[in-house]
This record gives C-alpha cells, sequence and structure tokens, in this order.
C-alpha cells in the first residue's frame, strides 16, 4: 500500500476539521473525531514545518485557544505559503478573529485556480464584497474556469464558523452578519450560473440588503429561478430572521404589455 | 393560530380601502403613461402596500419572533413569515421571500431616485402583489376558508 503524501494527509485533516466544525460538534471532545484529529495533527508535526505550524494552529482554533491559535498562525503569516495562509483563514473565523481572518487573506497572492477559488470564497465568509469582486475580476482577467467556486464557497468559507459563534452569542449579533453571508453566496452562486453581474441595494432604514440581478428572461423564468436561490439558501441555513434577499428582475417583462396580462401569464 | 388569524382579518373587515383598491391606483399609474418614470415608481409603491395591507391581518395572526420590536414594522411583517413553523411552513415563507422582494422593489423606486426605475420593475411588482394575493387566499383557505378582505 503507497505511502500517502503529506499533502494528501494535511487535505484529509483539513476535510475532517472542517466537517466537525459544520456539524457544530467542535466542542465536543470526547468524540471520536476530536481524538482522531489530534493524533493526525501529531503525525503531522514532522512532515514539514508549515504544515505542522498550520495543524497546531487549527487544532487550537477548533479548541477555542485563540491565545495559542494567533502567535502560531502569526507565524503562518509572516512565513507560510499562501495556502498555509488560505486555511487559517477560516479557522480565524472559528474564533472570531475576522481582523486576522482579513490580514490573513489580504497577504495571499493567488497564482493557481485553488488560491483563486479559496481566495474568493473566504472573501464571502468574511463580508469583504471588495475583495470578493477584485479576486473574481482577477480569476476572469486569468481564464479561469469558476464553475467549482460554489462547492468551496460552501465548504471553506467560513459558515461553519459563522453557525458556531451564532450559537455561542444566542444568534444575537452574528444573526444578520451570517444571513448577509448566506445571501452573498446564494448570489455568487446565482452570478455564477448566470454569468451576470449583480447590483446590490441596501434599505437604509431597516438594513435589509437585496441583491438584483437583471436578466434577459421573462417574468415566469425569473420567479423560476428566484425558487431556485431560495431553495439553495433554504438548504444552506434555515434561520428566521433572514434580512437579506436576491431579486431577479426580469428584462423582458414586455413593460409596455398591461400588467393584468402578466399577471394572467404568470399564474396560470 | 387559525382561529387568531380568523379574528384578526375580521377585524380587517374595517379598512377603509382594500389592498384592490391599491393595486387599482397602481394599474392606472402604470397604464397612464409607461415611459414616465415617476409614475413607474409611485405604482411600484402603490403595489407594495396593496401587499403589505393584505398580509398585515396574517401577520397579525402569528407568532412574534424574538427581539421583533427591535426592528421597523415592515420588516417585522416579514421576520413573522419567515419565522413561522407549522404545517403552512413552506407556503409562509414564500409569502415572506415574495414581501421581502416587493420591499426591496419599493425601496428601489422611492428612495434610490439615480438608480434608473425600468417599467419592467413596475410590471414584475405588479406581478408580485398578485401572486401574494393568491397565497394570501390560500391561507385563508387554510385556516377555514374565509378569505376576508384579500379575496
Amino acid at each position: 500500500m503507497p505511502t500517502p503524501k503529506p499533502a494528501t494527509i494535511a487535505n484529509e485533516l483539513f476535510g475532517k476539521l472542517a466537517d466537525v466544525i459544520a456539524l457544530g460538534r467542535v466542542m465536543d471532545a470526547g468524540s471520536p473525531d476530536y481524538f482522531d484529529m489530534r493524533r493526525k495533527v501529531r503525525d503531522l508535526e514532522h512532515v514539514s514545518a508549515s504544515e505542522g505550524l498550520v495543524a497546531r494552529a487549527a487544532m487550537y482554533a477548533v479548541s477555542g485557544n485563540p491565545q495559542a491559535f494567533l502567535p502560531i498562525a502569526a507565524d503562518v503569516l509572516r512565513a507560510g505559503s499562501d495556502l498555509d495562509r488560505l486555511y487559517l483563514v477560516g479557522y480565524a473565523l472559528v474564533l472570531g478573529e475576522r481582523p486576522f481572518a482579513r490580514r490573513l487573506l489580504a497577504a495571499v497572492d493567488m497564482d493557481s485556480p485553488d488560491e483563486y477559488t479559496r481566495k474568493i470564497s473566504l472573501s464571502v465568509g468574511l463580508l469583504d464584497i471588495r475583495a470578493m469582486e477584485r479576486a473574481i475580476a482577477a480569476a476572469q482577467a486569468a481564464g479561469l474556469d469558476l464553475s467549482g467556486l460554489w462547492s468551496h464557497i460552501v465548504s471553506g468559507s467560513g459558515l461553519g464558523a459563522f453557525m458556531n459563534r451564532a450559537q455561542r452569542e444566542g444568534y444575537t449579533t452574528a444573526v444578520l452578519d451570517l444571513m448577509q453571508d448566506v445571501a452573498a453566496k446564494a448570489a455568487i452562486r446565482a452570478g455564477i450560473l448566470l454569468s451576470l453581474p449583480g447590483v446590490f441595494r441596501f434599505d437604509d432604514q431597516d438594513g435589509d440588503l437585496a441583491l438584483s440581478f437583471d436578466l434577459p428572461v421573462g417574468l415566469e423564468k425569473a420567479f423560476e429561478i428566484e425558487r431556485h436561490i431560495d431553495e439553495i439558501s433554504e438548504g444552506i441555513v434555515d434561520f428566521p430572521h433572514t434580512r437579506a434577499v436576491i431579486a431577479i428582475h426580469a428584462r423582458d417583462a414586455a413593460p409596455e404589455s398591461s400588467p393584468e396580462r402578466s399577471y394572467d401569464d404568470v399564474t396560470a | 393560530m387559525h382561529a387568531t388569524l380568523r379574528r384578526k382579518v375580521r377585524q380587517s373587515d374595517h379598512m377603509t380601502m382594500s389592498p384592490h383598491d391599491l393595486i387599482a391606483v397602481g394599474d392606472f399609474l402604470h397604464s397612464a403613461d409607461a415611459r414616465k418614470e415617476h409614475y413607474l415608481r409611485a405604482a411600484v409603491s402603490r403595489y407594495y402596500y396593496a401587499a403589505y395591507w393584505a398580509l398585515m391581518p396574517i401577520s397579525a395572526g402569528l407568532p412574534a419572533p424574538e427581539n421583533e420590536r427591535a426592528i421597523g414594522v415592515h420588516a417585522r411583517l416579514i421576520a413573522r413569515f419567515l419565522s413561522f413553523e407549522g404545517s403552512d411552513k413552506a407556503l409562509f415563507h414564500k409569502m415572506g421571500k415574495e414581501f421581502q422582494r416587493l420591499k426591496a422593489a419599493r425601496v428601489w423606486a422611492d428612495y434610490n431616485p439615480d438608480d434608473r426605475v425600468p417599467a419592467a420593475l413596475s410590471t414584475e411588482s405588479r406581478a408580485r402583489v398578485s401572486r401574494i394575493l393568491g397565497w394570501c387566499r390560500m391561507a385563508m383557505a387554510g385556516a377555514g376558508g374565509r378569505s376576508g378582505d384579500v379575496s
């Protein structure tokens, strides 16, 4: 049986960590997964200095120990690879260390499809829409296929971290962040599916967030797309107080026709 | 919930204008001159308030989510539909989402004079309020068959 390469082990480890975080079992120190992870982290320490640092930082993050996490993460920020920094962004989010997560992400130079997609998805997780737009533009300029971005966004953008934070804080301060995060994810999904830019509109009075897409479709198609987006959003997280919505505006809504006829069309 | 819903909808019988009256105003504005943007903006706003007043009596019969007093009355209405947990959950969530989109259109029409409103937004808003009224009828039928002022 061939010996797994260090990178494979690391990927498996980080995949496992992400699963555990997403399942909200981070604090369940007695679970078999937890001990399995600890063992793997110990095994990794001799693999390479860089990966060992990242693995230990990750362990401290999921253990809820920012004091131990931050010095190691600072070493990674200074001397680690871009991929190492990308890995730690999610773990900084686990700890609610958003400014540090932003520093890590800003230090990443993208030069591979994996780094592009991760940087884009993590910028979504950070609610850093400008960073996301810059990264998408850079990726598109590089001619990269971003069709697989959505899976990275779901698994790698810190959604699990947001959910844990929301639970810890009693679904109060984190709720709006989370819902805007989910809306941004769904928006990205829609944008990728449709390859069209959207327009963010904020409701200054209520603080709601709407993302609008003008599409060359009729009303029926627009409503069908909206239903699809709603299903995606519901599938990610079923939060009751969402303040964000994605609206598809039908460019071919036949404005010259009578509103009544359009109504008949869409309700038939 | 359903008994409360019926009682609240009966209270809405005292309204001096109905959602359909507001829709009629919106249709008048939309049809008056679709090239005049201010007419279209006003039509979007009327359609929004038609939906608001159709949903309000139903919303009054729904459980209030936590901390709802911290948000505005319009956001509160949406939150009640989106937080509803019951046999009609899918229907109520759909109503809440649609109203959210209508609200976003209304904010666009009323508060963003620099952001051009296309005629299609008015047509779309008309379709949304019609969908909402149809769902209101379904919700009321589920509540015992009384359709109140939204029929």
